[in-house]
């Protein structure tokens, strides 16, 4: 459904180039429920904003591909994408009051929405069309949040209110970016829920940005491990957090508090995205780096015998594939 | 409803206003520096001939009887006479008022069109080219003084290609007299008389141009940082995403992004009320601001008092009307 290929991402700022994305992949099959996890900063919502065409400047794309359906997003005018978000591809916001309008009454914004994908209607179709929206988000009492304004709604509802704007042309592909991080944490499961339910009721896809791998734990078929704007690892969820190949994804499921475990602590800080490391970004903090983690670039690999299961780690490929460390001596020596 | 009660009490704050006014208005002539028995008797006058003037003017008398003099004639609606002329300040504002009124509100639709354009286009082109012109026009606006630009404009577009008429005022020679309104642009209309219209919006042209070209440059900064904030804000990203066409993405960010630029429309109009006496004085205007400069020169103290308070009059009704213009457009303070 949606495969994203290398994708490479830059803003210009006064310090330097910003390397927020750096040759990310991954791939979202139909009906799948796909979950980007990292911390802060590590280039989850530059990725999926490349995708989607929401980078401005001074950010700016400088490669790869995104084929959605046979399209590559990436490579089509502006226009024609412009005319596949909101209609084959609904973003979620992190904020709900921020996404909406503030001065625009709820009704308004549906209108907007719908005539810019399907031309001319009338204020009652469109209206319709929102009720309905809004009544499959779970919304009681949708006439009164539809003439009402962003400020009126409660965090929970302006977050319904978005998702049933992001639903309502029936789009194929979600995208939601930290959906529940504004929202009380009682609200977030019943977001979370109805996300899921909007998914598998209709056969979507969605690809969930979140930094709580509980969320990716229960609500995610895979899992993309980012770190420093890369990919570090991907797999089924099942399999990457029963047995997590790279060292990070080791040490940020460490992280997560559990019952009579002591907690794991990740020691040292994400490299800065201007002087971008030429090694493992992750290697000066790993406590198992080799030499030559700092000085060559892991590509990726199939973690052995497992379908889809990848991981960009000196430590597990190369030990697995002896015709990696060949080439990593060839490297060496040519450096 | 709340929005009538927030009027309700914007209301109640204009006595308070006013009363402010006229007292700093009374206040500040009496501190400027200059005797106006002496300008008025002229300087070969003898020191006897000074105190007849300053008596019968009524200088000599202390300054609360001469306040309350004051505000009593402002109760009945009398502003006092000019030291010089002997008219009545009344009947002269409402010749003036009219004129400036006019010229300033073209002015200021001029630089609404003009600015604003600049700064939403810097706003959105952001960091790239667009964004890099448009600053600098704006910087260079607003380092031209409105009195060169009215003389630049008189030279090129009067003096070498004519295509403006000279500098003589509203409408020339003219045996138009003004009325009922006082705005010639409406009582020509009124008597449907169209080639005085044309004749008088031909001279609006030039001060109107000098005057909108300088404040555009106020108006392209406010809206260009307002304009940039709000194309940052994530509702405009949302409104991206939601595939909405690149217009109604500015239209949103505008709706977030235009309370600031009202307000500093209306500090703007209230500014240039009295602030206008340069251009006005260029083209022979006989306006407000004219007039004020004119009287400052001459310590005609009821003058000066005159058009101070109707400057700060219109600035209050002004910023009223704006303040609720903003409430009413915003839903935030309409309802709640």
């Amino acid at each position: 459904m949606l495969e994203v290929e290398n994708v490479t991402t830059r803003f210009r700022s006064r310090r330097g180039v910003v390397h927020a994305v750096n040759g990310v992949s991954f791939r979202v099959g139909s009906s799948e429920i796909v979950g980007i996890v990292g911390e802060s900063g590590c280039g989850k919502s530059a990725t999926i904003r490349s995708v989607l065409g929401l980078i401005q400047p001074p950010g700016e794309i400088v490669g790869g591909r995104a084929v959605f359906d046979g399209t590559d997003l990436l490579a089509i005018p502006a226009g024609a994408l412009r005319r596949l978000r909101g209609s084959e591809i609904g973003f979620v916001a992190q904020n709900p009051f921020g996404s909406l309008n503030p001065i625009l009454s709820v009704a308004a914004q549906f209108h907007n929405l719908i005539v810019a994908h399907r031309g001319r209607l009338s204020r009652k179709q469109t209206r319709d069309m929102a009720l309905q929206a809004l009544q499959s988000v779970g919304i009681s009492g949708p006439e009164r949040v539809l003439d009402g304004y962003a400020h009126e709604l409660s965090g929970g509802m302006a977050q319904r209110v978005v998702i049933g704007m992001a639903t309502v042309l029936g789009p194929r592909l979600l995208v939601a970016d930290e959906p529940t991080t504004a929202l009380d944490m009682t609200i977030q499961r019943q977001i979370l829920d109805l996300l899921q339910d909007l998914v598998r009721k209709r056969e979507r896809s969605m690809i969930l940005v979140t930094h709580d791998l509980g969320v990716v734990a229960q609500y995610c078929d895979r899992v993309v491990v980012m770190y420093a704007g890369k990919v570090i690892e991907t797999g089924p969820t099942a399999q990457v957090f029963a047995r997590p190949a790279h060292p990070y994804t080791q040490a940020l499921l460490g992280s997560v508090p559990r019952r009579g475990e002591e907690i794991g602590i990740l020691a040292g800080r994400v490299p800065s995205l201007i002087d971008y490391p030429p090694g493992c970004a992750f290697s000066n903090r790993c406590v198992h780096a080799l030499d030559r983690c700092a000085r060559i670039v892991p590509a990726s690999r199939p973690v052995a015998g497992e379908d889809g299961w990848n991981v960009s780690c000196h430590l597990v490929s190369g030990d697995a594939d002896p015709l990696s460390r060949e080439e990593d001596v060839r490297a060496h020596r040519a450096g | 409803m709340k929005a009538i009660r927030i009027i309700g009490k914007r209301l109640l704050l204009i006595p308070i206003s006013v009363f402010a006014l006229v007292t700093l208005c009374f206040a500040l002539v009496q501190i400027i520096p200059g005797d106006p028995a002496i300008t008025v008797a002229g300087s070969y006058a003898s020191p006897q001939e000074i105190a007849r003037v300053r008596t019968e003017l009524g200088l000599d008398r202390p300054w609360h009887e001469r306040y309350l003099a004051y505000v009593g004639g402002l109760l009945q609606g009398d502003l006092g006479r000019s030291l010089f002329t002997g008219r009545p300040i009344t009947s002269e504002l409402a010749r003036r008022v009219p004129a400036t009124l006019q010229l300033i509100t073209l002015a200021l639709l001029v630089s609404w069109i003009l600015g604003l354009s600049l700064g939403v286009a810097g706003a959105y082109f952001r960091g790239s080219w667009p964004d890099r012109v448009t600053r600098g026009m704006i910087t260079v606006l607003q380092s031209v003084p409105d009195f060169l630009l009215s003389l630049l404009l008189i030279f090129v577009l009067y003096f070498m290609w004519q295509l403006a008429p000279a500098p003589v005022g509203q409408l020339g020679l003219s045996s138009f007299t003004p009325g009922p309104t006082g705005f010639l642009l409406i009582d020509t209309l009124l008597r449907g008389d169209m080639a005085t219209f044309l004749q008088a919006l031909h001279h609006l042209m030039l001060p109107v141009l000098s005057l909108g070209i300088v404040y555009s440059a106020y108006l392209g900064r406010v809206g260009r940082s307002s304009m940039t904030k709000a194309m940052q804000s994530r509702q405009v990203e949302f409104a991206r995403a939601c595939g909405l066409p690149e217009w109604r993405v500015v239209q949103y960010a505008f709706l977030e992004a235009r309370a600031p630029i009202l307000t500093y429309t209306a500090i703007l109009f209230g500014a240039l009320v009295g602030g206008a006496s340069i251009t006005e004085t260029i083209f022979a205007w006989q306006g407000v601001g004219q007039w004020g400069l004119e009287s400052i020169l001459k310590v005609d103290i009821p003058v000066i008092q005159g058009v101070i308070l109707v400057s700060g009059m219109v600035s209050i009704l002004v910023y009223l009307f704006l303040d609720v213009l903003v409430m009413l457009l915003d839903p935030r303070v309409r309802y709640e």
